[in-house]
């Protein structure tokens, strides 16, 4: 796996992204201009939107990547249909999967993909770029967090997460950062048990017209300090994309924390 | 034990599976990841175990009560109108009426607490669709009840495939899980009217438990015995039809329960439906118990701190018995 991918790309055709946050890495590595087809959920940076469209999260469009004749497909090792990548592979197109997982997975991959692109002194900037900021935002852990992802069932971000790798730089103590799986399903009396201090909601994204549906959800729980105390916060899960964009999504939780 | 059984019996043996019942709730109600002692509910000095107890466990202690026992009293109803041993509430379509509306309240980003209203609403819709259905010259054949039951049952859940294709990843996970089945933080009102028609449609099932045996014979048995099959079919698939609506609307679709707890019985305690009825309900609110339990401690512990969906589990514990029982 390794020796295969740390040959350099042929590099003739144009190249597709099968993920937002690859499309962002590609773009920070000054490369957006080889892209000839994203997903539709690739709305980042704003130049991105206008680019033709060839998957949507997981499902990806065969027939269109193949009229494409790309040279290069770049797709992440979590949520990629198996089936969809031999099939193109098969067709003799160049298909890499890079992890994402969790932040050390994202910086080796960052630079990965900037030596595949025969750009590999990029790939160091960008990932050390992303380390400083970071470095800026370094907090103590002393408030436990409750990181939501999904209300019902309630889902929640657990440990080997890039969310809880974040949260634990920013000084956050991922209450369910103990779990073995990436995205535990927390039951009510788990969320209660655990008496978060902060309850941080990432299920809306932009929109806010769902939050007091949420918000009065949470509240019944009085007991929890995150609810006594009126900490309960929305952020936009797109914030935290495994990119350059991962900073905004941490100042923000930092923001959270703070007071 | 049924050839003695008179009207004294029958009440003494109903209300100790419903004393039973009651204890049962209590204790598992208390039970769980962490424990929670019935001392501390009352003497005030600890929020979090009032919290823990009213807004998470005995909301769905009781739900899995009332739901387990609308599943399994309307698996033994619908096996006997049906006349057919794999019958199951689900077979009849309402279920799917019911999906279909909590899938497109999804969809349309409709609030949480609308979600169980237009499910209900959807599986009213979809029982009285089916009934016209499959109504025959003023009757309710078992076959026609059957075909009309799957078709409808399959439109749906085409329609239910057509929304989630349209639909963000997001919507597309939390319709999978509305299709899983959750006994997961309902409000208390909720449970309430799932309550209420649980206990409603098993007050009328129960009335119906005598003629339910003449009818499991053949409609034209049980015409010769003096009772109208056509009145009392329709009686039991509505009575049936609605329980298993509302638990739906509220609780998802939860498979195994209303299958193997009405055979269970009926090798345990016989055929009798005026018998089988009443234990069935009891049977079933005891095995979603007993499961929700173990779906929400089993994997709760530091290394997971996740849940199992209750349908894995009933089907886990559910299937092997089945067999232990048949083979014993």
């Amino acid at each position: 796996m390794e020796d295969k991918s740390a040959d350099k790309a042929e590099l003739k055709g144009g190249i597709i992204s099968l993920k937002p946050n690859i499309t962002e890495i590609l773009f920070s590595l000054g490369m957006g201009d080889r892209l000839v087809g994203v997903t539709t959920y690739c709305d980042y940076p704003p130049e991105a939107g206008g680019i033709d469209k060839v998957a949507d999260y997981v499902r990806v469009d065969v027939e269109k990547i193949l009229v494409k004749q790309p040279s290069l497909v770049i797709g992440s090792e979590e949520n990629s249909t198996k089936g969809d990548v031999e099939f193109l592979k098969e067709r003799g197109i160049d298909v890499r999967l890079y992890p994402f997982g969790q932040l050390d997975d994202t910086y080796r991959s960052i630079e990965r993909i900037a030596f595949l692109l025969g750009i590999p002194e990029r790939g160091q900037r960008l990932v050390l770029d992303i380390r400083k900021e970071l470095d800026f935002l370094a907090g103590d852990p002393q408030k436990t967090v409750l990181l939501v992802v999904g209300i019902k069932p309630l889902v929640v971000v657990g440990g080997h997460n890039l969310l809880d790798d974040l949260l634990k730089i920013v000084g956050g103590k991922n209450v369910a950062g103990s779990s073995k799986l990436r995205y535990p399903t927390f039951g009510t009396e788990q969320l209660i048990a655990a008496q978060p201090d902060v309850i941080v909601d990432l299920t809306m994204g932009s929109e806010t017209k769902g939050r007091t549906a949420s918000l009065s959800w949470y509240r019944q729980f009085t007991s929890v300090p995150a609810v006594r105390n009126n900490r309960i916060y929305f952020l936009d899960v797109a914030d935290f994309r495994a990119s350059k964009r991962l900073i905004v999504g941490a100042k923000k939780l930092a923001e959270v924390l703070k007071w | 034990m049924n050839k003695s059984l008179n009207f004294q019996r029958w009440l003494f043996m109903n209300l100790l599976l419903l004393l039973g019942l009651g204890v049962i709730v209590s204790i598992f109600s208390f039970l769980g990841n962490p424990l929670v002692s019935p001392l501390s509910l009352f003497s005030g000095d600890n929020p979090i175990a009032g919290d823990l107890y009213f807004h998470a466990r005995l909301p769905r202690t009781l739900l899995a009560v009332f739901v387990g026992a609308a599943l399994s009293s309307s698996g033994v109803a619908f096996q006997s109108l049906l006349r057919n041993p794999l019958a199951d509430p689900y077979i009849l379509g309402v279920s799917g009426g019911a999906a279909l509306g909590g899938v497109l309240a999804l969809a349309l980003n409709l609030p949480f607490s609308l979600i169980s209203v237009l499910a209900f609403g959807f599986a009213l819709g979809s029982l009285f669709l089916i009934y016209f259905v499959a109504k025959v010259e003023g009757r309710l054949p078992a076959h026609s009840l059957l075909l009309t039951g799957v078709i409808f049952n399959a439109f749906a859940f085409a329609l239910i495939l057509l929304i989630n294709s349209l639909v963000t990843l997001g919507e597309a996970h939390q319709i999978l899980f509305l299709l899983m089945g959750s006994l997961e933080a309902r409000p208390m009102a909720e449970v309430f009217w799932v309550g209420l028609f649980t206990f409603l449609g098993l007050a009328i099932l129960v009335f119906q438990s005598s003629r339910m045996n003449v009818i499991s014979l053949g409609d034209e048995t049980a015409a010769q015995l003096g009772v109208t099959p056509a009145t009392h079919r329709k009686i039991i698939f509505f009575a049936a039809s609605v329980m298993v609506g509302a638990s739906v609307a509220v609780a998802g679709l939860i498979g195994f329960v209303g299958l193997v707890v009405p055979h269970v019985c009926r090798m345990i305690f016989g055929p009798d439906h005026r018998v089988l009825m009443p234990l069935s309900a009891l049977g079933g609110g005891l095995f979603l118990v007993l499961c929700d339990f173990l779906a929400r401690t089993l994997v709760s512990g530091a290394g997971f701190q996740t849940q199992l969906p209750i349908g894995v589990v009933t089907a886990l514990i559910g299937a092997p018995f089945f067999v232990w029982l048949m083979k014993k």
